[in-house]
């Protein structure tokens, strides 16, 4: 096994299958964070039955298994058997849900001095939230939200079971044709391997900045 | 597409058995990968450079890839090596060194925060390191840290779900299985849905039990 | 006698089962200074958080200039008065000076730099010019609270509302922001101050009012409140503060 037989590998695993990952991630995570912005909002204002339906909803996402999700939302839900449809509607419920208990984390985290103070300065319900909360909320969450990111990326790995080719379908077909899955399986970690840890570490280096700025937040000092 | 409750009382004995499988596969790749994760997590305390950084790769490496990769990884790759695993120890063998390099990490923070002046008295109650860790030190981390371990079991619990790729008889395989032979998606995928979302409910029960238990055992174990 | 500027007329006010204001009622002149003491709980923050509307009340009617307080013109009429919080309640994410210059200028619509020119004098004033670009937790408990009222004054109000601004200070700081608001009390400003200090409430106050369970007491100038309290409550009172 040589050199060349080893690029070719990376190659096809690099244009075949990390390129596909790649395209699944944006869209995914884009809506993901949709819902999570207005589950999250709408969760902290605790309308009635609103509050309690999308209860249920984080918590069945976080009790059913990904890749049995991927399954309903290819065989059940209406997306055309299409592999890359069902795919980011599964990941998009799934992380969705997350995102919107850290959005509603995020949001009921903030002192409710701020709230007062806002409201001290004149500001109306809509001004205190787009200049004094939602600044402050996106902050405070902004690490976890790229720690959801690097789980999202994990978790397109799943997608081939339903025939979405991205890098681990890849890699599977590749093991299949050339019976080599020692490398192939290796490389397709490291490509996941690099990606996630370098988000890791932008996650890392957002949170140490962020506390930075945020350190104090509605302080009490002076209280012995 | 309609939930067929005709097709689910023909077919639950698959599901039936899937259930029994997955709930053995959680229990003991539960205990395999506390156990497992918390020997990972005692060694890092011996601060010996070379071995702390095997330790640290194989825990980014654990956390980093997907469960999935690392299963075909062992499932294909490892027969390639000559070791030849049957699809059970492959299956708990994944799924422990994925969810151990997790709970070594978390292992690991509860140790860290365990104050100084622990580490000070038991040295000055003449332990040495290993006793340290292992009378005053772990039992404190490990109870300061079972909240976060509870929250994991439930992972440990939708990990087994991709186990379905090697073909173990699981949950999923089992919704798999009627979907194949009856092209009722719903049915076979939402008792499957439905399974998992009662066993989860369930971790979290007797989760917040054991919760419980070690909140107030604390006072009386350790006093 | 100078005009009211806020007036209160059988405010009532109920948390559950439990009510926290008994049908107060209130006659605040402008340029007029009041303190209020009384003990913990006896809804004295409440009452002057129904002022500018960050409690409701249950009934009763406020007025203020004239204009009677509803749910639909609170954010208008907090535009003409300030309040200054015991925690506080700086925006964290804001530097010294965009915590005071954010409301005159995006809720005011004020010109940017009429407004970071007046609001520069200001920072002047409590003696904190060269911090206006740091962020608030790099400053001092004191000079946070000092912030904060730059922040108040900075829209410019007819009434400045203060709830406990002292009382989560280290003792070393609470001269510097009593003094600020000595100032203020000199040059003119309605203020109505919810603190422990009695000593500023002697020598700043046009009058004290003792709030207990719900109510005013008594409300007396000065003179008149320490050396001859009517009330045996308030009597009480000033006995366990003034001999700590």
């Amino acid at each position: 096994m040589d050199l060349t037989w080893h690029w070719n590998i990376l190659r096809i695993l690099f244009l075949k299958g990390f390129i596909p990952t790649v395209k699944l991630v944006p869209i995914a995570m884009f809506l993901a964070l949709l819902v999570g912005v207005v589950g999250g909002s709408l969760r902290v204002l605790r309308i009635p039955v609103l509050n309690h339906l999308l209860g249920i909803y984080a918590y069945v996402m976080r009790g059913v298994p990904t890749i049995l999700l991927m399954f309903i939302c290819y065989f059940v839900l209406p997306t055309g058997r299409n592999p890359m449809n069902a795919a980011i509607l599964a990941l998009v419920l799934s992380n969705g849900a997350y995102m919107m208990e850290i959005v509603r984390g995020g949001l009921e985290a903030i002192d409710r001095g701020q709230h007062d103070a806002a409201k001290a300065v004149a500001m109306n319900f809509w001004q205190s939230i787009r200049y004094i909360i939602l600044p402050q909320a996106v902050l405070l969450v902004l690490p976890a939200l790229v720690g959801q990111l690097v789980l999202l990326i994990k978790v397109t790995a799943l997608a081939s079971v339903i025939g979405y080719v991205e890098l681990t379908k890849m890699a599977l077909n590749l093991n299949g044709s050339t019976m080599s899955p020692l490398p192939i399986f290796f490389y397709s970690g490291c490509f996941y391997f690099v990606v996630c840890h370098s988000l890791k570490w932008v996650a890392d280096r957002c949170e140490r900045i962020t506390k930075e700025r945020i350190m104090g937040k509605a302080p009490i000092h002076g209280l012995a | 597409m309609h939930f067929e409750f005709h097709v689910l009382a023909k077919h639950y004995p698959v599901l039936l058995k899937g259930l029994v499988v997955t709930i053995e596969y959680t229990l003991i790749c539960l205990v395999t990968s506390l156990c497992f994760g918390t020997f990972i997590a005692i060694l890092r305390t011996f601060r010996i450079r070379l071995l702390d950084f095997l330790l640290i790769a194989y825990i980014n490496i654990g956390r980093e890839v997907p469960l999935l990769v690392q299963l075909y990884f062992i499932f294909f790759g490892l027969p390639a090596l000559g070791i030849s695993l049957s699809t059970p120890v492959a299956a708990v063998l994944a799924i422990t060194l994925n969810e151990g390099a997790f709970i070594a990490e978390i292992v690991r923070g509860g140790i860290q925060s365990i104050s100084r002046g622990q580490w000070e008295a038991a040295r000055s109650v003449s332990m040495n390191r290993v006793q340290a860790v292992r009378h005053i030190i772990l039992p404190q981390a490990l109870n300061k840290v079972i909240p976060s371990l509870v929250g994991h079991t439930s992972y440990i619990l939708k990990d087994t779900a991709i186990l379905t790729v090697i073909a173990v008889d699981e949950i999923t395989s089992a919704a798999g299985y009627i979907n194949d032979m009856t092209l009722s998606s719903l049915t076979a995928f939402g008792s499957a849905a439905a399974m998992y979302v009662a066993l989860f409910w369930v971790l979290q029960h007797v989760g917040s039990r054991v919760e419980r238990a070690f909140r107030y055992g604390e006072v009386l174990k350790w006093t | 006698m100078a005009d009211v500027i806020i007036s209160v007329d059988q405010l009532v006010k109920r948390f559950g089962a439990l009510t926290v204001l008994d049908r107060v009622s209130f006659e605040l002149h402008r340029q007029e200074v009041v303190v209020i003491c009384g003990p913990s709980g006896s809804g004295k923050s409440t009452f002057i958080r129904c002022l500018n509307g960050l409690e409701a009340s249950d009934a009763g009617t406020i007025r203020f200039n004239g204009t009677v307080v509803t749910r639909k013109n609170f954010h208008e009429i907090r535009k003409h008065i300030g309040m200054v919080f015991q925690a506080f309640n700086l925006f964290p994410h804001l530097t010294v000076l965009e915590n005071a210059t954010i409301s005159p200028i995006k809720i005011l619509n004020r010109p940017k730099d009429e407004v970071i020119r007046e609001v520069t004098a200001l920072f002047e004033m409590v003696g904190l010019s060269d911090k206006i670009h740091f962020r608030p937790y790099q400053l001092s408990g004191g000079q946070q609270q000092r912030v904060a009222i730059v922040r108040a004054l900075a829209l410019k109000p007819d009434l400045l509302l203060f709830d406990e601004p002292t009382s989560a200070l280290d003792p070393e700081m609470i001269k510097g922001v009593l003094d600020v608001m000595r100032d203020l009390a000199k040059n003119g400003m309605t203020m109505i101050v919810v603190t422990h200090e009695m000593g500023f409430a002697k020598e700043v106050a046009d009058r004290i009012a003792f709030f207990n369970k719900g109510n005013f007491v008594e409300i007396k100038e000065p003179r008149g409140f320490f050396e001859n309290p009517e009330n045996e409550e308030t009597r009480r009172f000033l006995g366990q503060i003034l001999h700590p």
